[in-house]
């Protein structure tokens, strides 16, 4: 399971330009609008985009950010929406698309594909779900397969990266216990200056996330809530802490 | 060629004071400098600019940027594609006096060179250009004519009389490190290391007494041959007195094996009880690279115990957090702090001076010879405001000298100016660095941040029509400017963020309007926009020079709106 903290986020984009070099990733068009997220969006180029709101007036005014990617839900609508088959959910639970037997242009005549459809985090204009097939590119649309956070799974089951077998120097550390560049971990996780972002079984993230959303609400944070779900946070694998309701972050 | 600037009918025939020619090292003063459409348009006067970058910078741009006839500008330009800071190695220093070392990750591409080995290679040439036939000013020749690199970057020894020294290097292969003779150029290639040797400090071949030729200094105070420090009678040599001990010789105990001092990487934070027991870890880390002077971290330490006179002379004022201390007799030290003691002799000894010993009278200076403004912090206004009295002090804008920056009469629009009624600051984002040589090289930063924009707040931009998005322009009095040199100045385009981040001001019962925009673009590079610095002032703070090109007065309008009345 995954934790993204948003109390320690400061809207450095270092996990958003990761998983781009990680997935050799382009760039994409963009132009300033008049906010700090770029690309607007998430995108068949950018599987992880940090979003800006600024929330309050005057002296209760907060910058909010939210690195909003694939939330690897326990159940997952995309799963079962697929006609290929194409959308898996692994042993450990990060839902992950087999590309060899995806194929956008073929498995629906409409512009919004069915594990768009039915993915319930929904965002943008025209609303979509997270998996996205396109982006912009000297002006032109370029198609891809479906694209979304993968957790990383090619890193975490990768021998060629340092694991638990390895010298302890060069392992990976525990949730707050730091990591080298060179571990089984996500690129995002690896790269997050303040720690963030951390990935460990359900089980302690959970406790840590609980405890950290009680602290913050008796800290300056009462509306601090753990996402998504609210109570109900088993629904997924990828879990953040909010500081506001999540209707102030458009979800 | 023509005048960098108009006579200034001071006596000094005007062709003496020309600047012929630029040499820029990855500077972009184009987009760097304040007020850079005079910068821009000054340039035009060079005979010859050299830009040292890893990318044609706006400022090796300057002749054919936009708006300009690249046939009407006679500059030759030259560009030296430099190396990336990881494709060299050498030594880098931060403000807090730390020298570290940084390594070699990979060569640099193509003919790309470090700066080591460009300046390396000029020089020589120069050199050998001076020694032949003289070049046009004595008082260039003969000092550039007799500079020789000590027995170090001597690889023959001839200096020494032959006696060859060994070779640090043999890290990756790379042509340019190994300190032997270039195939491509057949000049002495440059070392970091050896030049880090020379910098150092060494016994030279003229010694005739002491130590061995070559050994080098650990230190530049005593003048005492056993103690391997700086003489007094020409028989060592230093580049730099602060840096002598950065790099010892070999087998030194307080360095790496090869002597280098910046190459120290102890993480930890040593501690020394001070009775009663109470381990003081202040952070000092005094054996993680190298800090000027004599890896002395704290300047100036022997102000932190109490001085000759006082019955407790030379105990920590602060135990808990002690740097260094003497015993009660003073004469000897009894436990030495963490640090490199500061002053060589304990207070209370014969011969203590007190701690401040760069100063005249051994004392912290808040103000005195030598500066320009203080003692006591005032509030004035900047240079250029849109004020014409203050709230808050007799005094409008500071009566001192604006440091050595050029505040030119001509560019500023005086106070209260009604034509800009907004007050304008500049600033950074997160995905771009500089003038953004680097960062708008890169695809992926790009697109992170596509363009140059102004923040401004919802109040501003409900007056101004201006939504989120839309393109302005922004002018100061930089925008147009009628100099005896010439006219220039341009306005500025930005994309507006309208922003709860900003809200306007009320200053003396006035509602005044606060605008920031990003400074990092300009015409070149994977992104481009508009340099923040067209609309800067060329203002140095009176003591530091340091720009004070931070606060301005300006007028904002959407493109093709009306401005602020």
């Amino acid at each position: 399971m995954m934790l993204i903290d948003t109390s320690k986020c400061i809207g450095c984009k270092a996990c958003q330009v990761a998983c781009k070099q990680w997935h050799s990733k382009t760039d994409e068009d963009t132009q300033f609008t008049g906010s700090y997220t770029n690309p607007p969006d998430k995108s068949g180029a950018n599987l992880n985009v940090v979003k800006f709101f600024e929330h309050g007036n005057n002296g209760d005014l907060r910058f909010l950010f939210f690195p909003d990617r694939c939330r690897h839900c326990e159940n997952p609508m995309c799963v079962s929406a697929c006609p290929l088959n194409a959308i898996v959910k692994l042993p450990m639970g990060m839902v992950v698309v087999n590309e060899a037997k995806c194929n956008p242009s073929a498995c629906s005549g409409s512009a919004i594909k069915p594990c768009q459809l039915h993915c319930p985090f929904k965002s943008g204009f025209p609303a979509l779900g997270v998996p996205r097939y396109q982006y912009v590119k000297n002006a032109a649309v370029v198609e891809t397969k479906s694209q979304k956070c993968d957790f990383c799974y090619d890193r975490i089951h990768n021998p060629d990266l340092k694991g638990n077998n390895d010298p302890p120097s060069a392992q990976a550390g525990g949730r707050f216990g730091g990591a080298f560049m060179n571990s089984r971990r996500p690129a995002c996780e690896l790269v997050c200056p303040t720690r963030a972002i951390g990935v460990s079984s359900a089980g302690p993230v959970i406790n840590y996330a609980e405890n950290r959303r009680d602290y913050l609400k008796t800290h300056g944070y009462p509306n601090a809530n753990i996402y998504p779900g609210g109570d109900e946070y088993y629904v997924s694998h990828m879990i953040w802490i909010l500081l506001e309701d999540p209707t102030v972050y458009g979800l | 060629m023509t005048a960098w600037t108009a006579d200034p009918g001071n006596g000094v025939p005007a062709k003496d004071q020309y600047i012929y020619g630029l040499m820029c090292w990855g500077q972009n003063p184009a987009v760097g400098g304040a007020s850079c459409d005079f910068e821009r348009k000054a340039m035009e006067n060079l005979d010859w600019l050299v830009c040292v970058d890893l990318w044609e910078t706006e400022t090796a741009a300057f002749w054919k940027r936009p708006g300009v006839d690249p046939t009407t500008i006679n500059t030759e330009v030259y560009l030296l594609p430099a190396a990336c800071s990881y494709e060299k190695e050498g030594s880098i220093v931060n403000s807090g006096r730390w020298s570290q070392w940084r390594y070699k990750a990979l060569n640099p591409p193509g003919l790309a060179m470090d700066d080591l080995s460009i300046i390396s290679e000029l020089a020589q040439r120069l050199i050998a250009l001076y020694q032949a036939d003289g070049g046009l000013h004595a008082n260039i020749r003969y000092p550039l004519a007799l500079l020789w690199w000590g027995p170090y970057c001597d690889p023959a020894g001839v200096a020494s009389g032959g006696t060859p020294h060994e070779d640090v290097h043999g890290q990756d292969g790379s042509n340019y490190d190994d300190g032997n003779f270039d195939a491509r150029t057949g000049l002495l290639e440059a070392n970091p290391h050896k030049v880090g040797w020379e910098i150092n400090g060494y016994f030279c071949p003229s010694a005739g007494g002491g130590q061995a030729i070559g050994t080098r200094v650990d230190g530049f105070w005593g003048g005492n041959a056993v103690t391997q420090t700086l003489q007094e009678n020409g028989q060592t040599s230093s580049g730099n007195w602060l840096y002598c001990s950065h790099y010892v010789n070999p087998g030194d105990a307080n360095a790496q094996p090869n002597g280098n001092r910046q190459e120290n990487r102890n993480p930890v934070d040593v501690a020394r009880p001070f009775p009663p027991p109470a381990n003081n870890k202040i952070g000092l880390f005094s054996n993680w690279s190298y800090c000027w002077p004599l890896n002395r971290r704290i300047i100036y330490n022997g102000a932190s115990v109490y001085q000759t006179g006082h019955p407790n002379v030379g105990q920590p004022l602060a135990p808990q957090k002690w740097v260094v201390a003497w015993d009660a007799a003073g004469t000897a030290y009894r436990t030495p702090g963490n640090d490199v003691t500061d002053g060589f002799k304990p207070p209370g000894s014969p011969g203590a001076r007190m701690p401040f010993i760069m100063q005249r009278e051994g004392v912290a200076h808040l103000f005195g010879p030598g500066r320009e403004d203080g003692p006591f912090p005032e509030h004035y206004e900047p240079w250029e405001t849109v004020l014409t009295t203050n709230p808050i002090s007799q005094t409008l804008t500071s009566p001192t000298n604006f440091g050595h920056v050029r505040p030119e009469a001509y560019e500023h629009p005086g106070n209260g100016n009604p034509e800009f009624p907004i007050v304008g600051t500049t600033y950074r984002v997160s995905e771009h660095w500089q003038a953004g040589q680097l960062t708008r090289n890169n695809p992926w930063l790009c697109e992170l941040q596509p363009d140059a924009f102004v923040e401004l707040s919802e109040e501003l931009a409900s007056i101004l029509g201006i939504s989120n998005g839309d393109m302005t322009e922004i002018k100061t009095k930089r925008s147009n400017v009628t100099s005896p040199s010439g006219n220039y100045g341009k306005t500025m385009q930005a994309v507006a963020c309208v922003t709860k981040r900003f809200k306007p001001y009320t200053i003396a019962g006035d509602t005044i309007h606060h605008i920031g925009v990003i400074w990092h673009f300009g015409y070149t590079g994977y992104c481009t926009g508009d340099s923040a610095n067209l609309l800067t002032p060329h203002i140095g703070d009176a003591n530091t020079g340091i720009p004070e090109s931070k606060a301005f007065i300006c007028n904002l309008r959407k493109l093709g709106g009306s401005w602020l009345s």
